[in-house]
Protein backbone atom coordinates (compact mmCIF):
# COMPACT_ATOMS: atom_id res chain seq x y z
CA UNK A 1 0.00 0.00 0.00
CA UNK A 2 2.78 2.39 0.95
CA UNK A 3 4.68 1.42 -2.17
CA UNK A 4 1.63 2.14 -4.24
CA UNK A 5 1.28 5.65 -2.85
CA UNK A 6 4.85 6.50 -3.77
CA UNK A 7 4.21 5.22 -7.22
CA UNK A 8 1.12 7.41 -7.46
CA UNK A 9 3.00 10.50 -6.36
CA UNK A 10 5.71 9.83 -8.90
CA UNK A 11 3.21 9.39 -11.72
CA UNK A 12 1.42 12.57 -10.67
CA UNK A 13 4.73 14.47 -10.79
CA UNK A 14 5.50 12.97 -14.17
CA UNK A 15 2.14 14.07 -15.55
CA UNK A 16 2.66 17.58 -14.20
CA UNK A 17 6.01 17.95 -15.94
CA UNK A 18 4.43 16.62 -19.10
CA UNK A 19 1.70 19.26 -19.10
CA UNK A 20 4.29 21.94 -18.37
CA UNK A 21 6.26 20.78 -21.35
CA UNK A 22 3.19 20.86 -23.52
CA UNK A 23 2.53 24.46 -22.59
CA UNK A 24 6.08 25.48 -23.38
CA UNK A 25 6.13 23.95 -26.82
CA UNK A 26 2.85 25.55 -27.81
CA UNK A 27 4.19 29.01 -26.96
CA UNK A 28 7.15 28.52 -29.30
CA UNK A 29 4.84 27.69 -32.18
CA UNK A 30 4.32 30.40 -34.80
CA UNK A 31 0.90 31.67 -35.80
CA UNK A 32 -1.65 28.90 -35.54
CA UNK A 33 -2.70 27.82 -38.98
CA UNK A 34 -6.09 26.18 -38.86
CA UNK A 35 -6.11 22.61 -40.05
CA UNK A 36 -9.11 20.85 -41.44
CA UNK A 37 -10.10 19.49 -38.04
CA UNK A 38 -10.70 23.06 -36.91
CA UNK A 39 -12.89 23.83 -39.87
CA UNK A 40 -15.06 20.90 -38.98
CA UNK A 41 -15.17 22.09 -35.39
CA UNK A 42 -16.17 25.57 -36.48
CA UNK A 43 -19.86 24.81 -36.13
CA UNK A 44 -19.45 24.12 -32.42
CA UNK A 45 -17.57 27.37 -31.80
CA UNK A 46 -19.96 29.37 -33.92
CA UNK A 47 -23.10 28.12 -32.19
CA UNK A 48 -22.50 30.49 -29.29
CA UNK A 49 -21.78 33.37 -31.68
CA UNK A 50 -25.19 33.19 -33.37
CA UNK A 51 -24.90 31.91 -36.97
CA UNK A 52 -22.87 29.21 -38.63
CA UNK A 53 -19.41 30.21 -39.78
CA UNK A 54 -16.67 28.74 -41.90
CA UNK A 55 -13.09 29.43 -40.79
CA UNK A 56 -9.97 29.63 -42.91
CA UNK A 57 -6.45 31.00 -42.98
CA UNK A 58 -5.84 33.92 -45.30
CA UNK A 59 -3.10 36.32 -46.38
CA UNK A 60 -3.39 40.04 -47.11
CA UNK A 61 -2.49 41.37 -50.54
CA UNK A 62 -3.25 44.52 -52.52
CA UNK A 63 -6.41 44.38 -54.63
CA UNK A 64 -4.46 45.91 -57.49
CA UNK A 65 -0.87 44.90 -58.26
CA UNK A 66 1.40 44.48 -61.28
CA UNK A 67 4.59 42.51 -61.99
CA UNK A 68 6.48 44.41 -64.66
CA UNK A 69 9.06 43.17 -67.17
CA UNK A 70 10.74 44.20 -70.42
CA UNK A 71 9.74 42.75 -73.80
CA UNK A 72 13.37 42.34 -74.95
CA UNK A 73 16.87 41.78 -73.65
CA UNK A 74 19.01 44.70 -72.59
CA UNK A 75 21.33 45.89 -69.87
CA UNK A 76 20.12 48.02 -66.98
CA UNK A 77 21.71 51.48 -66.78
CA UNK A 78 19.42 53.14 -64.23
CA UNK A 79 17.09 52.02 -61.46
CA UNK A 80 14.96 54.95 -60.34
CA UNK A 81 13.05 53.26 -57.50
CA UNK A 82 13.74 51.16 -54.42
CA UNK A 83 11.62 48.80 -52.36
CA UNK A 84 9.04 50.79 -50.40
CA UNK A 85 8.99 53.86 -52.68
CA UNK A 86 5.64 55.38 -53.56
CA UNK A 87 5.08 55.78 -57.30
CA UNK A 88 2.37 57.38 -59.44
CA UNK A 89 1.05 55.92 -62.70
CA UNK A 90 3.53 56.71 -65.51
CA UNK A 91 6.60 57.07 -63.29
CA UNK A 92 9.88 55.74 -64.68
CA UNK A 93 11.15 52.66 -62.83
CA UNK A 94 14.05 51.11 -64.77
CA UNK A 95 16.02 52.28 -67.80
CA UNK A 96 17.83 50.00 -70.25
CA UNK A 97 20.88 50.98 -72.29
CA UNK A 98 19.62 52.67 -75.48
CA UNK A 99 22.89 53.21 -77.40
CA UNK A 100 22.00 50.73 -80.16
CA UNK A 101 18.33 51.71 -80.24
CA UNK A 102 19.23 55.39 -80.65
CA UNK A 103 21.72 54.53 -83.42
CA UNK A 104 18.97 52.61 -85.21
CA UNK A 105 16.63 55.63 -84.94
CA UNK A 106 19.33 57.91 -86.41
CA UNK A 107 19.97 55.39 -89.19
CA UNK A 108 16.26 55.22 -90.10
CA UNK A 109 16.00 59.01 -90.07
CA UNK A 110 18.99 59.33 -92.45
CA UNK A 111 17.49 56.68 -94.74
CA UNK A 112 14.14 58.54 -94.86
CA UNK A 113 15.92 61.73 -95.88
CA UNK A 114 17.78 59.91 -98.66
CA UNK A 115 14.57 58.29 -99.94
CA UNK A 116 12.76 61.64 -99.94
CA UNK A 117 15.56 63.32 -101.93
CA UNK A 118 15.31 60.51 -104.46
CA UNK A 119 11.54 61.03 -104.81
CA UNK A 120 11.96 64.76 -105.31
CA UNK A 121 14.65 64.21 -107.96
CA UNK A 122 12.58 61.70 -109.91
CA UNK A 123 9.56 64.04 -109.86
CA UNK A 124 11.56 66.97 -111.29
CA UNK A 125 13.24 65.25 -114.19
CA UNK A 126 10.98 64.62 -117.15
CA UNK A 127 12.08 61.21 -118.39
CA UNK A 128 11.03 59.14 -115.33
CA UNK A 129 8.24 56.63 -115.43
CA UNK A 130 5.41 56.68 -112.86
CA UNK A 131 6.54 53.26 -111.61
CA UNK A 132 9.96 54.62 -110.71
CA UNK A 133 8.37 57.40 -108.66
CA UNK A 134 6.01 54.96 -106.98
CA UNK A 135 8.91 52.68 -106.08
CA UNK A 136 10.81 55.62 -104.59
CA UNK A 137 7.73 56.69 -102.60
CA UNK A 138 7.32 53.14 -101.31
CA UNK A 139 10.93 53.28 -100.13
CA UNK A 140 10.11 56.41 -98.08
CA UNK A 141 7.16 54.61 -96.50
CA UNK A 142 9.32 51.56 -95.76
CA UNK A 143 11.98 53.65 -94.04
CA UNK A 144 9.25 55.49 -92.11
CA UNK A 145 7.94 52.15 -90.83
CA UNK A 146 11.47 51.16 -89.75
CA UNK A 147 11.78 54.50 -87.91
CA UNK A 148 8.42 53.97 -86.15
CA UNK A 149 9.53 50.54 -84.97
CA UNK A 150 12.87 51.91 -83.77
CA UNK A 151 11.15 54.73 -81.87
CA UNK A 152 8.73 52.26 -80.27
CA UNK A 153 11.63 50.04 -79.16
CA UNK A 154 13.32 53.11 -77.72
CA UNK A 155 10.18 53.80 -75.66
CA UNK A 156 10.00 50.19 -74.45
CA UNK A 157 13.55 50.46 -73.09
CA UNK A 158 12.11 52.65 -70.31
CA UNK A 159 9.95 50.76 -67.84
CA UNK A 160 7.09 52.85 -66.46
CA UNK A 161 4.36 51.83 -64.04
CA UNK A 162 0.76 51.63 -65.27
CA UNK A 163 -0.62 51.98 -61.74
CA UNK A 164 0.19 54.09 -58.71
CA UNK A 165 1.20 52.35 -55.50
CA UNK A 166 4.15 51.10 -53.49
CA UNK A 167 7.20 49.38 -54.95
CA UNK A 168 7.12 45.92 -53.38
CA UNK A 169 10.20 44.44 -55.00
CA UNK A 170 13.02 45.40 -57.35
CA UNK A 171 14.69 42.20 -58.50
CA UNK A 172 17.39 43.62 -60.75
CA UNK A 173 20.69 45.42 -60.11
CA UNK A 174 22.59 48.05 -62.05
CA UNK A 175 24.50 46.59 -65.01
CA UNK A 176 22.55 43.34 -65.06
CA UNK A 177 20.87 41.94 -68.15
CA UNK A 178 17.10 41.59 -68.43
CA UNK A 179 15.40 38.98 -70.58
CA UNK A 180 11.88 39.17 -72.04
CA UNK A 181 9.29 38.44 -69.36
CA UNK A 182 11.76 38.47 -66.45
CA UNK A 183 9.89 40.27 -63.66
CA UNK A 184 12.00 43.22 -62.57
CA UNK A 185 9.61 45.34 -60.48
CA UNK A 186 6.46 44.48 -58.52
CA UNK A 187 4.09 47.29 -57.58
CA UNK A 188 1.01 47.06 -55.38
CA UNK A 189 -1.58 49.64 -54.44
CA UNK A 190 -1.41 49.17 -50.67
CA UNK A 191 -4.32 51.54 -50.01
CA UNK A 192 -6.87 48.87 -50.99
CA UNK A 193 -6.07 45.49 -49.48
CA UNK A 194 -7.90 42.20 -49.74
CA UNK A 195 -7.58 38.76 -48.17
CA UNK A 196 -7.13 35.51 -50.08
CA UNK A 197 -7.88 32.29 -48.21
CA UNK A 198 -5.39 29.46 -48.51
CA UNK A 199 -7.09 26.41 -46.97
CA UNK A 200 -10.85 26.59 -47.56
CA UNK A 201 -11.72 23.04 -48.59
CA UNK A 202 -14.23 21.80 -51.13
CA UNK A 203 -16.47 20.55 -48.28
CA UNK A 204 -16.98 24.10 -46.97
CA UNK A 205 -17.15 25.95 -50.27
CA UNK A 206 -20.86 25.20 -51.07
CA UNK A 207 -21.90 27.24 -48.03
CA UNK A 208 -19.82 30.27 -49.03
CA UNK A 209 -21.54 32.90 -51.20
CA UNK A 210 -20.38 36.23 -52.60
CA UNK A 211 -21.54 39.07 -50.34
CA UNK A 212 -21.42 37.15 -47.05
CA UNK A 213 -19.94 39.08 -44.15
CA UNK A 214 -16.57 38.06 -42.80
CA UNK A 215 -14.68 38.82 -39.63
CA UNK A 216 -10.91 38.68 -40.02
CA UNK A 217 -8.46 38.55 -37.14
CA UNK A 218 -4.90 39.75 -37.80
CA UNK A 219 -2.64 38.12 -35.26
CA UNK A 220 0.34 40.39 -36.01
CA UNK A 221 -1.72 43.54 -35.45
CA UNK A 222 -3.98 41.94 -32.77
CA UNK A 223 -6.91 43.49 -34.59
CA UNK A 224 -10.29 42.29 -35.79
CA UNK A 225 -11.66 43.70 -39.06
CA UNK A 226 -14.86 43.14 -40.98
CA UNK A 227 -15.18 42.47 -44.69
CA UNK A 228 -17.20 40.78 -47.39
CA UNK A 229 -16.72 37.81 -49.69
CA UNK A 230 -16.11 39.39 -53.11
CA UNK A 231 -14.98 36.43 -55.20
CA UNK A 232 -14.80 32.65 -55.04
CA UNK A 233 -12.25 30.94 -57.28
CA UNK A 234 -13.85 28.96 -60.08
CA UNK A 235 -10.87 26.65 -60.32
CA UNK A 236 -9.63 24.55 -57.43
CA UNK A 237 -6.07 24.36 -56.23
CA UNK A 238 -4.54 21.71 -54.02
CA UNK A 239 -3.03 22.11 -50.57
CA UNK A 240 -1.30 19.08 -49.15
CA UNK A 241 -3.53 16.68 -51.07
CA UNK A 242 -6.74 18.49 -50.22
CA UNK A 243 -8.88 20.36 -52.76
CA UNK A 244 -9.12 24.01 -51.76
CA UNK A 245 -10.73 27.07 -53.31
CA UNK A 246 -9.36 30.58 -52.89
CA UNK A 247 -11.98 32.96 -51.54
CA UNK A 248 -11.28 36.69 -51.89
CA UNK A 249 -12.45 38.96 -49.11
CA UNK A 250 -12.65 42.73 -49.50
CA UNK A 251 -12.01 44.58 -46.26
CA UNK A 252 -14.54 47.24 -45.23
CA UNK A 253 -11.88 49.66 -44.00
CA UNK A 254 -8.20 50.38 -44.54
CA UNK A 255 -6.11 48.55 -41.93
CA UNK A 256 -3.22 50.70 -40.70
CA UNK A 257 0.07 48.81 -40.50
CA UNK A 258 -1.12 45.95 -42.68
CA UNK A 259 1.63 44.60 -44.93
CA UNK A 260 1.56 42.46 -48.06
CA UNK A 261 1.59 38.80 -46.99
CA UNK A 262 0.40 39.22 -43.38
CA UNK A 263 -1.73 36.32 -42.23
CA UNK A 264 -5.26 36.45 -40.89
CA UNK A 265 -7.84 34.03 -39.54
CA UNK A 266 -11.17 34.62 -41.24
CA UNK A 267 -14.63 33.53 -40.18
CA UNK A 268 -17.23 33.68 -42.95
CA UNK A 269 -20.83 34.00 -41.72
CA UNK A 270 -22.47 31.48 -44.00
CA UNK A 271 -25.98 32.07 -42.61
CA UNK A 272 -26.98 35.52 -43.65
CA UNK B 1 -4.52 -7.50 -4.03
CA UNK B 2 -6.93 -6.92 -6.85
CA UNK B 3 -8.75 -4.26 -4.89
CA UNK B 4 -5.56 -2.41 -4.01
CA UNK B 5 -4.40 -2.10 -7.60
CA UNK B 6 -7.76 -0.60 -8.50
CA UNK B 7 -7.39 1.98 -5.77
CA UNK B 8 -4.06 3.02 -7.22
CA UNK B 9 -5.30 3.22 -10.78
CA UNK B 10 -8.37 5.36 -10.20
CA UNK B 11 -6.63 8.63 -9.25
CA UNK B 12 -4.11 8.04 -12.01
CA UNK B 13 -6.93 7.77 -14.51
CA UNK B 14 -8.50 10.95 -13.13
CA UNK B 15 -5.18 12.73 -13.50
CA UNK B 16 -4.83 11.69 -17.11
CA UNK B 17 -8.37 12.83 -17.90
CA UNK B 18 -7.72 16.12 -16.15
CA UNK B 19 -4.50 16.68 -18.05
CA UNK B 20 -5.95 15.97 -21.47
CA UNK B 21 -8.87 18.19 -20.63
CA UNK B 22 -6.53 21.05 -19.81
CA UNK B 23 -4.33 20.72 -22.89
CA UNK B 24 -7.33 19.96 -25.07
CA UNK B 25 -9.03 23.33 -24.73
CA UNK B 26 -6.26 25.62 -26.01
CA UNK B 27 -5.63 23.24 -28.88
CA UNK B 28 -9.11 23.37 -30.35
CA UNK B 29 -9.53 27.13 -30.16
CA UNK B 30 -6.70 29.04 -31.85
CA UNK B 31 -6.73 31.47 -28.87
CA UNK B 32 -4.59 34.27 -30.30
CA UNK B 33 -4.37 35.94 -26.90
CA UNK B 34 -2.44 33.02 -25.45
CA UNK B 35 -0.08 33.11 -28.45
CA UNK B 36 0.69 36.77 -28.02
CA UNK B 37 1.57 36.45 -24.35
CA UNK B 38 4.79 34.43 -24.71
CA UNK B 39 6.10 36.81 -27.38
CA UNK B 40 5.84 39.70 -24.97
CA UNK B 41 7.37 37.65 -22.20
CA UNK B 42 10.42 36.89 -24.36
CA UNK B 43 11.27 40.53 -24.96
CA UNK B 44 12.11 42.50 -21.89
CA UNK B 45 13.92 45.63 -23.15
CA UNK B 46 12.34 45.92 -26.61
CA UNK B 47 9.10 45.04 -28.32
CA UNK B 48 10.61 42.59 -30.74
CA UNK B 49 13.34 40.83 -28.81
CA UNK B 50 16.57 39.97 -30.57
CA UNK B 51 16.39 39.53 -34.32
CA UNK B 52 18.99 37.68 -36.36
CA UNK B 53 20.62 39.44 -39.27
CA UNK B 54 23.41 39.22 -41.80
CA UNK B 55 25.92 41.66 -43.32
CA UNK B 56 25.23 42.33 -47.02
CA UNK B 57 26.69 44.73 -49.62
CA UNK B 58 24.79 47.92 -50.48
CA UNK B 59 24.41 46.59 -54.00
CA UNK B 60 25.54 43.61 -56.02
CA UNK B 61 25.23 42.70 -59.69
CA UNK B 62 25.65 39.55 -61.72
CA UNK B 63 26.84 40.73 -65.11
CA UNK B 64 26.40 38.97 -68.44
CA UNK B 65 26.96 39.63 -72.13
CA UNK B 66 24.19 40.20 -74.66
CA UNK B 67 26.40 38.63 -77.34
CA UNK B 68 28.42 35.44 -77.43
CA UNK B 69 32.11 34.94 -78.13
CA UNK B 70 35.37 33.74 -76.65
CA UNK B 71 37.06 35.74 -73.90
CA UNK B 72 39.91 37.71 -75.51
CA UNK B 73 40.82 39.97 -72.60
CA UNK B 74 40.24 39.39 -68.92
CA UNK B 75 41.28 42.66 -67.28
CA UNK B 76 40.33 41.80 -63.72
CA UNK B 77 40.85 39.17 -61.06
CA UNK B 78 38.75 38.23 -58.09
CA UNK B 79 39.17 40.76 -55.29
CA UNK B 80 40.02 43.66 -57.62
CA UNK B 81 38.49 47.07 -57.02
CA UNK B 82 36.95 48.54 -60.18
CA UNK B 83 35.62 52.00 -60.97
CA UNK B 84 32.41 52.80 -62.85
CA UNK B 85 33.06 52.49 -66.60
CA UNK B 86 36.14 50.25 -66.31
CA UNK B 87 36.37 47.59 -69.02
CA UNK B 88 36.18 44.22 -67.25
CA UNK B 89 36.08 41.53 -69.93
CA UNK B 90 36.27 41.70 -73.72
CA UNK B 91 35.02 39.01 -76.06
CA UNK B 92 36.35 38.22 -79.50
CA UNK B 93 33.33 38.68 -81.79
CA UNK B 94 34.49 38.34 -85.44
CA UNK B 95 30.97 38.72 -86.85
CA UNK B 96 30.36 42.06 -85.16
CA UNK B 97 33.83 43.23 -86.24
CA UNK B 98 33.17 42.32 -89.88
CA UNK B 99 29.83 44.20 -89.83
CA UNK B 100 31.74 47.28 -88.72
CA UNK B 101 34.34 46.97 -91.51
CA UNK B 102 31.56 46.33 -94.04
CA UNK B 103 29.67 49.47 -93.08
CA UNK B 104 32.92 51.45 -93.05
CA UNK B 105 33.63 50.33 -96.64
CA UNK B 106 30.11 51.39 -97.63
CA UNK B 107 30.79 54.78 -96.08
CA UNK B 108 34.05 55.07 -98.09
CA UNK B 109 32.14 54.23 -101.27
CA UNK B 110 29.46 56.80 -100.49
CA UNK B 111 32.13 59.45 -99.82
CA UNK B 112 33.84 58.64 -103.15
CA UNK B 113 30.48 58.91 -104.94
CA UNK B 114 29.91 62.31 -103.36
CA UNK B 115 33.36 63.46 -104.56
CA UNK B 116 32.26 62.70 -108.14
CA UNK B 117 29.03 64.70 -107.87
CA UNK B 118 30.87 67.59 -106.23
CA UNK B 119 33.06 68.07 -109.32
CA UNK B 120 31.74 71.08 -111.28
CA UNK B 121 30.55 69.84 -114.67
CA UNK B 122 27.72 70.42 -117.11
CA UNK B 123 24.46 68.42 -117.01
CA UNK B 124 24.86 67.49 -113.40
CA UNK B 125 21.54 67.84 -111.62
CA UNK B 126 21.98 69.24 -108.04
CA UNK B 127 19.70 66.49 -106.68
CA UNK B 128 22.31 63.87 -107.47
CA UNK B 129 24.75 65.78 -105.24
CA UNK B 130 22.14 66.10 -102.47
CA UNK B 131 21.37 62.44 -102.81
CA UNK B 132 25.07 61.59 -102.52
CA UNK B 133 25.30 63.79 -99.41
CA UNK B 134 22.28 62.05 -97.85
CA UNK B 135 23.79 58.66 -98.62
CA UNK B 136 27.01 59.62 -96.84
CA UNK B 137 24.98 60.64 -93.77
CA UNK B 138 23.02 57.39 -93.88
CA UNK B 139 26.24 55.38 -94.24
CA UNK B 140 27.71 57.20 -91.23
CA UNK B 141 24.59 56.33 -89.18
CA UNK B 142 24.93 52.67 -90.21
CA UNK B 143 28.56 52.66 -89.07
CA UNK B 144 27.46 54.10 -85.72
CA UNK B 145 24.90 51.30 -85.26
CA UNK B 146 27.48 48.65 -86.13
CA UNK B 147 29.96 50.19 -83.68
CA UNK B 148 27.29 50.27 -80.94
CA UNK B 149 26.63 46.56 -81.58
CA UNK B 150 30.37 45.88 -81.51
CA UNK B 151 30.66 47.70 -78.17
CA UNK B 152 28.61 44.90 -76.60
CA UNK B 153 31.75 42.75 -76.77
CA UNK B 154 33.14 44.67 -73.77
CA UNK B 155 31.60 44.49 -70.32
CA UNK B 156 31.88 47.73 -68.32
CA UNK B 157 31.65 48.13 -64.55
CA UNK B 158 28.30 49.80 -63.73
CA UNK B 159 29.58 51.31 -60.46
CA UNK B 160 32.61 51.27 -58.18
CA UNK B 161 32.74 47.77 -56.75
CA UNK B 162 34.81 44.73 -55.86
CA UNK B 163 35.06 41.75 -58.19
CA UNK B 164 33.67 38.89 -56.10
CA UNK B 165 33.69 36.12 -58.68
CA UNK B 166 34.64 35.59 -62.30
CA UNK B 167 33.24 32.51 -63.97
CA UNK B 168 35.30 32.42 -67.18
CA UNK B 169 38.97 32.28 -68.07
CA UNK B 170 40.66 33.83 -71.06
CA UNK B 171 39.89 31.87 -74.25
CA UNK B 172 36.71 30.28 -72.95
CA UNK B 173 33.48 30.70 -74.90
CA UNK B 174 30.69 32.71 -73.32
CA UNK B 175 27.07 32.38 -74.43
CA UNK B 176 24.74 35.39 -74.48
CA UNK B 177 23.08 36.05 -71.07
CA UNK B 178 25.45 33.68 -69.24
CA UNK B 179 26.63 35.12 -65.93
CA UNK B 180 30.32 35.96 -66.22
CA UNK B 181 31.02 38.16 -63.20
CA UNK B 182 29.67 38.95 -59.76
CA UNK B 183 30.31 42.48 -58.54
CA UNK B 184 29.45 43.90 -55.13
CA UNK B 185 29.91 47.23 -53.43
CA UNK B 186 31.81 46.14 -50.32
CA UNK B 187 32.68 49.72 -49.34
CA UNK B 188 29.11 50.20 -48.17
CA UNK B 189 27.89 47.26 -46.13
CA UNK B 190 24.47 47.10 -44.52
CA UNK B 191 22.52 44.71 -42.31
CA UNK B 192 19.49 42.71 -43.37
CA UNK B 193 17.25 40.86 -40.92
CA UNK B 194 16.63 37.18 -41.55
CA UNK B 195 13.89 36.26 -39.06
CA UNK B 196 11.74 39.36 -38.55
CA UNK B 197 8.24 37.88 -38.43
CA UNK B 198 4.94 39.59 -39.16
CA UNK B 199 4.27 39.91 -35.42
CA UNK B 200 7.56 41.77 -34.90
CA UNK B 201 7.57 43.90 -38.06
CA UNK B 202 4.65 45.96 -36.71
CA UNK B 203 7.00 47.26 -34.01
CA UNK B 204 9.72 48.34 -36.44
CA UNK B 205 9.60 51.72 -38.19
CA UNK B 206 11.84 53.39 -40.77
CA UNK B 207 14.26 55.71 -38.96
CA UNK B 208 14.10 53.67 -35.76
CA UNK B 209 17.42 53.18 -34.02
CA UNK B 210 18.81 49.71 -33.52
CA UNK B 211 21.72 48.13 -31.69
CA UNK B 212 23.59 45.65 -33.86
CA UNK B 213 25.73 43.07 -32.09
CA UNK B 214 28.41 41.65 -34.38
CA UNK B 215 29.28 38.20 -33.14
CA UNK B 216 32.65 37.96 -34.92
CA UNK B 217 34.06 41.04 -33.16
CA UNK B 218 31.97 40.78 -29.97
CA UNK B 219 31.06 44.38 -30.70
CA UNK B 220 27.88 46.40 -30.50
CA UNK B 221 27.32 49.12 -33.14
CA UNK B 222 24.45 51.58 -33.45
CA UNK B 223 22.41 51.79 -36.60
CA UNK B 224 19.20 52.98 -38.13
CA UNK B 225 16.37 51.22 -39.99
CA UNK B 226 16.41 52.48 -43.60
CA UNK B 227 13.94 50.10 -45.26
CA UNK B 228 11.32 47.50 -44.43
CA UNK B 229 10.17 45.08 -47.11
CA UNK B 230 6.66 45.67 -48.42
CA UNK B 231 6.26 42.10 -49.57
CA UNK B 232 6.58 39.16 -47.19
CA UNK B 233 8.90 36.22 -47.68
CA UNK B 234 6.73 33.14 -47.20
CA UNK B 235 9.30 30.56 -48.26
CA UNK B 236 9.49 29.33 -44.66
CA UNK B 237 6.54 28.36 -42.44
CA UNK B 238 6.46 31.84 -40.98
CA UNK B 239 5.69 35.14 -42.69
CA UNK B 240 8.97 37.11 -42.67
CA UNK B 241 9.82 40.68 -43.69
CA UNK B 242 13.35 41.89 -44.39
CA UNK B 243 14.32 45.11 -42.64
CA UNK B 244 17.49 46.93 -43.69
CA UNK B 245 19.72 48.67 -41.15
CA UNK B 246 22.53 51.06 -41.95
CA UNK B 247 25.34 51.14 -39.41
CA UNK B 248 26.44 54.48 -37.96
CA UNK B 249 30.04 53.36 -38.43
CA UNK B 250 31.35 50.30 -40.21
CA UNK B 251 33.95 48.39 -38.19
CA UNK B 252 37.15 47.53 -40.04
CA UNK B 253 37.24 43.97 -41.42
CA UNK B 254 33.46 43.69 -41.43
CA UNK B 255 32.72 41.08 -44.07
CA UNK B 256 29.78 40.15 -46.26
CA UNK B 257 27.87 37.27 -44.65
CA UNK B 258 28.80 37.88 -41.01
CA UNK B 259 26.00 37.17 -38.54
CA UNK B 260 24.60 39.79 -36.24
CA UNK B 261 21.92 40.11 -33.59
CA UNK B 262 19.71 43.19 -33.69
CA UNK B 263 17.83 44.90 -30.88
CA UNK B 264 15.39 47.55 -32.05
CA UNK B 265 14.99 50.46 -29.68
CA UNK B 266 11.47 51.08 -28.50
CA UNK B 267 9.89 54.42 -29.32
CA UNK B 268 8.20 55.49 -26.13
Amino acid sequence: MKYNRWLLLLTALFMLTLTACGGGSSSAEPIPTLVLADIQNSEDTSSNAGGATVSASAAALPANSVSLSFPFTGSVVDIAVADGDTVAAGDVLVQLDTTILQAKVAEAEANIKTAETQVNYLRRITNTSAENIQAAEAEVARQQAILDAALENLNLATLTTPIGGTVASVSISLGETVTPGLIVVVIGDMSVMQLDTSDLSERDIPQVKVGQTVSAYFDALDQEMSGKVSYIATQASSLGGDVVYTVTITLDEEVPGLRWGMSAEVKINVEG
Amino acid sequence: MKKRSWQGLLPLLLLIVGCTGCTGTPATTPAPASEAAPVQAESSPTDTGSIEGVVVPAQQSTLSFLVGGSVSALNIAEGDLVQAGDALITLSTPELDSVVSMTESSLDAAVADLQYWLLPRKYKPPERRWLAEDRVEAAKATVETARAMQAQQTLLAPYAATVINTYFASGEVVNPLQVVILLADLENLKIETSDLSERDVVNVKIGQRALVYIEAFDLEVGGKVTAIATLADTSTNDVLYTATIELNETPANLRWGMSVTIDFETNE
